[in-house]
């Protein structure tokens, strides 16, 4: 494909269940462990795993907690998170309009 | 990327985000219970003015609002508890209800009880506010079902505006079934049928 920038394509955005991490958090205010992975269905280890490169990467903040005695980790996309999720939806029109 | 790819990554995207934001679903149980409260309360009014009983129509209101509010309550402090992600457009619709409701609550129970507007303005000023709740609602859920709901409390307000008299009684106790129970049916319905399997 013609004038196509790789290097404009965010990559810790760019994976199916990253993005569709970004995608659910930037509907909700917050949004618990468990919550993400019924939406996305993915396993809790995976899950896990590609949270913490989001949070790793400041797109995700956590706030842990407990609730009835019961631990719960709560998410939520920081302004950098969804800024370089509008950038990447921004990327992917453009190479749909091309 | 290629244009398939980059096709299907919006598709996907837009898709999570539509599926998202329905956690704003309203199972209905407020609009039935109040609903169900409200109506009561009207009948009662109007058989105790048929009647004449000599019995302070007052208090029958109090136990309507207090087991509406009551109710209300303790069920959002459940639902709170159980609810797992939170939305902009969930808070706006909880300040909306909480408000109206207030609202509500202040015209029929307290101007009711003094003497700064006529008796037979309550029923017509609330349904002013119901259609503006409904209104707003069925912007934010995106059903325009909703907003038609909010025409039927505005036109029964008019109706009531300029035919006062105990028979809008009758009538808002109708539009009470009509346009509070019956959407609050039709909400449960919705939710039993997405979260039949978590119902406690």
């Amino acid at each position: 494909m013609k004038d196509f920038d790789y290097q404009k394509i965010d990559d810790v955005i760019h994976s199916r269940i990253r993005t569709a991490i970004m995608a659910v958090l930037i509907t909700v205010d917050e949004a618990e462990f468990t919550f993400i992975r019924d939406k996305i269905n993915a396993t809790d280890g995976n899950l896990s795993v590609h949270l913490k490169k989001l949070e790793d990467h400041k797109y995700i903040s956590v706030i842990k907690k407990f609730v009835n005695r019961k631990p719960v980790s709560l998410y939520r996309l920081t302004q950098k998170g969804r800024l370089a999720f509008e950038h990447y939806i921004r990327e992917l029109e453009n190479i749909i309009k091309k | 990327m290629e244009l398939k790819q980059a096709e299907s990554e919006i598709a996907v995207i837009k898709k999570i985000m539509e599926d998202s934001k329905r956690i704003a679903v309203n199972d209905g149980k407020d609009f039935i219970i109040w609903g169900t409260l409200v109506f009561t309360g009207l009948i009662g009014t109007y058989l105790f003015i048929l009647w004449n009983f000599d019995v302070y129509i007052g208090w029958l209101w109090c136990a309507v609002i207090l087991i509406g509010w009551i109710f209300s309550i303790k069920m959002h402090s459940r639902a709170k508890k159980s609810c797992n992600a939170r939305t902009f457009a969930g808070k706006i619709l909880g300040a909306l209800w909480v408000s109206s409701g207030i609202g509500m609550s202040l015209i029929g129970f307290i101007a009711g009880a003094g003497s700064t507007i006529s008796m037979w303005a309550i029923c017509p000023l609330i349904s002013i506010i119901l259609g503006i709740a409904y209104y707003v609602s069925g912007i934010i859920y995106g059903y325009s079902w909703i907003n038609y709901i909010s025409l039927g409390w505005w036109a029964g307000a008019v109706v009531m505006f300029i035919f006062p008299g105990i028979y809008t009684l009758l009538l808002f106790a109708l539009m009470m079934a009509m346009l509070q129970i019956l959407p609050g049916m039709i909400f449960y319905l919705r939710w039993k049928r997405q979260y039949g399997n978590a119902l406690t």
